[in-house]
């Protein structure tokens, strides 16, 4: 067990003069009352961060039973009016975004009136290409301007949005599309990213094969290609704009606070990969109050996330949140290591970034290279950072407090996840010393509750780890699973009665910080990215010389899990290197390039029970190398066969490579 | 083995009647259908196997090697308890499944109980089953029904009952 580390607590003095929430005792009174009363409280919170065309009839309405919740039932609002019409008066020529090209010489900045114009027109059309309210529509785009112009294009209209990481395979696209019913894709030409050009249209030509219901595809022009569209149904996004037709205003869909404003695909433990729902009220408050309060931000400063805005974070914190806020973002293009691994700090320095946001796997791979890089550049503007996406180890932890927070800047370990909308668990600057490796404490309105997994009773002693759960809901908790009602009630309420399941492993220490110990369930994190293990298996057991597969999560020094397969070919198939690579390739088609296995071991057979039932935990046991500690095996049909598991190891490969 | 030849019928709070018997082969393309459907592809701890032949070796062996017990809903399989047998160690592993719409009625509970009234018939001393450590509602089933948590590690549990 981790030893509950050291404090940090250098910029609380400072923090606690001017931050939004000042003090421990201020912290606790307002999650008190939260708790105690949150129809007054979100209340108070919905009228601070959002406008709203009606108020709502009720504040809170919800049964876990039946997996229903509403926020603000009755209120009427729009996502798009939040983020752009509403500042026009006092913010239309503050930066919304500054945008940073995966080209070092390419950069762009808009105001919020100027988003507010693309928007528009964009909105229109889309409108006139058909698109209305309720309509869903698949975005598939690399970190350009256009991005959160769809996005919110999409919301003005009050059209449910789809946006799918620019890494995912046309398999991928093909299946949300359909899954989703989605009859518009927007995309681009090709994207760029570390120097490389990405063809991005060809994997959309290739979902698209399998798509005949998709009557529009609106096509950005990022790479100057001279490409043929089809006329029937593919247009160029600067010809649909350039429409002399088209008005230069589209005024905002008034939407319920429980209508959809997007849906955003994850992997689950079982399956392929779910639409996880969000709804318009409840989300812009929390994701608004979250930017604000998490960050502290204000509005003089830059913010950046670095997230890809294809994942929740992204969605939240450079999207929804800062712009409901009417704060400034930097919205970047490229990746870490281009043209070299100093990319992030040289523009930490060019924008003078205040408050920055990133990935534990991102400040390890940055960490491995060394410090010369960090201090090559001026980082001193930065006042606050923030990691997502997975526990970070206490190593990187303080190689990022060291050389990038200068021994100062609190680090915010947000926990949360897709499903949750914003934050959960996290520090808030101004309250408390922080903890390197522990979230801290919940966000208002969040009621953590941590079940022994042996009494399935509360755990009630420091450090016990257990299963974590919430007893009631927030306002950006996800509604639903797209089409699959019954699914999300089986998949988050039905493991504890009146909780709701969150997946992950958990222990609060003696000072009442909690600390996140990973996932519960057949659900691998790499790199902050979610894969169902089923997913994994499904995709290579496609191959026609594979019998099984299973999959399992192993230690991996810069990605935190890497992927670890093991595979029964069938007789008569050669155990080759041509072989594991062409898995590989499959599993990247299937899925994405994330989901590469790093290790293929061929195997005989799996340690399994009589019913046939895969022991996981002898799997990750064998691929971790932990050897000598598996535990009990006389539930194992064959106990022979964890020997010869464990003599053909395949061993990882530890270089760092692209995804 | 002479328990459950004929089926018995069942009512949920709801009102829903079941059949409950045991499963034979030629019950087997029911159950397939049921895995085939929508809500079978919840895989639980690497069942049911992904890949056509494995799949389709394990659905018979479910009913030509394993006593398996079926609850019908309108002449379909909507779920079963197996238990696979270990004559030498006179005990059985016990799996359970209930397709997903049909959860929290007591089916699970059900099948589980006749399971063991099978058990008993074939003169078993133990009965044992793994189930992953967040599954709490299957968990509290079994509890129900008797069985111990025995094996605390890692991710999956193993609970045991004492015939």
């Amino acid at each position: 067990m981790e030893v509950n580390a050291t404090r940090y607590d250098a910029h609380l003095k400072e923090y606690q003069r001017f931050a939004h929430i000042k003090s421990m005792e201020e912290y606790q009174e307002k999650h008190r009352r939260s708790i105690e009363d949150p129809e007054g409280f979100w209340a108070e919170q919905a009228r601070t961060y959002v406008s709203w065309y009606n108020e709502w009839d009720f504040v809170l309405r919800y049964d876990f039973t039946a997996a229903q919740i509403e926020w603000f039932g009755g209120g009427r609002l729009n996502a798009s009016y939040n983020c752009l019409d509403r500042h026009l008066p006092r913010l239309k020529n503050r930066v919304a975004y500054y945008w940073e090209g995966d080209d070092p010489s390419q950069s762009r900045t808009v105001t919020y009136l100027e988003l507010f114009t693309q928007v528009n027109r964009f909105a229109a059309a889309l409108r006139s290409k058909g698109v209305k309210k309720g309509d869903r529509v698949i975005i598939y785009m690399p970190m350009i301007l256009e991005l959160p112009v769809a996005m919110l294009a999409c919301a003005r209209l009050g059209a449910v949005h789809s946006v799918v990481f620019g890494g995912f395979s046309a398999d991928s696209v093909a299946n949300r599309v359909r899954d989703c019913g989605a009859k518009v894709i927007i995309t681009v030409d090709g994207g760029y990213r570390g120097g490389r050009e990405l063809p991005l249209k060809s994997i959309v030509d290739e979902a698209l094969a399998q798509c005949p219901e998709v009557e529009t595809v609106i096509v950005f022009n990022r790479c100057g290609s001279k490409a043929e569209l089809d006329p029937r149904r593919e247009i160029w996004w600067h010809e649909a704009i350039a429409d002399p037709q088209l008005p230069s205003y589209v005024e905002p869909e008034p939407m319920d606070s429980e209508d959809p404003l997007f849906i955003l695909y994850t992997s689950g433990s079982t399956g392929k990969p779910k639409g996880v729902v969000h709804t318009h009220g409840g989300y812009l408050v929390y994701a608004a109050m979250t930017t604000r309060l998490v960050f502290d931000l204000r509005e003089e400063e830059t913010f950046w996330c670095t997230a890809d805005i294809g994942w929740i974070t992204g969605h939240t914190y450079s999207v929804y949140g800062p712009l409901t806020d009417g704060y400034t973002c930097l919205l970047f293009e490229g990746v870490p290591n281009y043209p070299d691994f100093d990319r992030y700090w040289e523009l930490v320095a060019k924008y003078r970034i205040d408050k920055f946001y990133t990935a534990p796997t991102v400040i390890r791979a940055l960490a491995r290279e060394g410090t010369s890089y960090v201090e090559k550049h001026d980082i001193s503007s930065l006042k606050l950072l923030g990691t997502v996406g997975e526990p970070i180890n206490p190593e990187a932890w303080r190689w990022y407090y060291h050389y990038v927070g200068r021994d100062w800047c609190p680090i915010v370990d947000t926990w949360w996840q897709t499903e949750t909308g914003g934050h959960m668990l996290t520090p808030l600057p101004g309250v408390a010393p922080i903890k390197p490796g522990s979230c801290s404490f919940p966000f208002f309105g969040v009621d953590p509750v941590i079940l022994d997994p042996d009494t399935r009773q509360e755990a009630v002693f420091p450090n016990q780890e257990g299963v974590l759960f919430m007893r009631r809901p927030w306002p950006a908790m996800a509604r639903t699973l797209y089409g699959d009602h019954e699914r999300f009630r089986e998949t988050y309420f039905n493991e504890a009665r009146g909780l709701y399941f969150t997946g992950d492993g958990a222990r609060k220490d003696e000072d009442g910080y909690y600390w996140i110990t990973g996932r519960v369930d057949d659900v691998i994190n790499v790199s902050g990215h979610r894969l169902g293990t089923a997913e994994l298996e499904s995709a290579m057991v496609l191959h026609k010389d594979v019998a099984e597969a299973a999959v399992v999560g192993v230690p991996h020094p810069v990605k935190g899990q890497g992927i670890y397969a093991f595979v029964i070919l069938k007789t008569g198939a050669d155990k080759t290197d041509r072989l594991r690579k062409e898995l590989m390739d499959l599993v990247r088609k299937q899925i994405g390039p994330i989901a590469a296995p790093d290790a293929i071991q061929w195997a005989d057979a799996l340690p399994k029970t009589r019913s046939g039932k895969i022991m996981r935990r002898l799997l990750q046991k064998i691929a971790a190398g932990f050897v000598d500690e598996l535990g009990d095996v006389t539930t194992l049909a064959d106990p022979s066969i964890v020997a010869s598991l464990i003599a053909e190891r395949a061993g990882i490969d530890f270089k760092v490579g692209r995804t | 083995m002479k328990t459950l030849i004929k089926r018995e019928e069942w009512t949920d709070k709801d009102g829903l009647t079941f059949t409950l018997g045991r499963a034979f082969i030629q019950d087997r393309p029911q159950i397939e259908e049921m895995y085939d459907g929508p809500h079978g592809d919840a895989s639980f701890q690497g069942l049911p196997p992904p890949g056509p032949e494995a799949r389709c070796a394990w659905i018979t062996h479910l009913v030509e090697g394993a006593v398996t017990i079926c609850a019908w809903l309108q002449g379909k399989v909507v779920g079963h308890a197996s238990l696979f047998v270990d004559p030498e160690k006179r005990d059985a592993e016990f799996l359970l499944f209930v397709a997903q719409p049909f959860r929290n009625r007591g089916i699970g509970t059900r099948l589980t109980l006749m399971a063991l009234d099978c058990a008993r018939e074939l003169s078993l001393e133990r009965v044992w089953l793994t189930v992953e450590m967040y599954n709490f509602r299957a968990a509290s089933v079994f509890e129900k029904c008797g069985f111990v948590l025995s094996d605390r590690s890692g991710g999956e549990r193993t609970m045991i009952l004492e015939v």
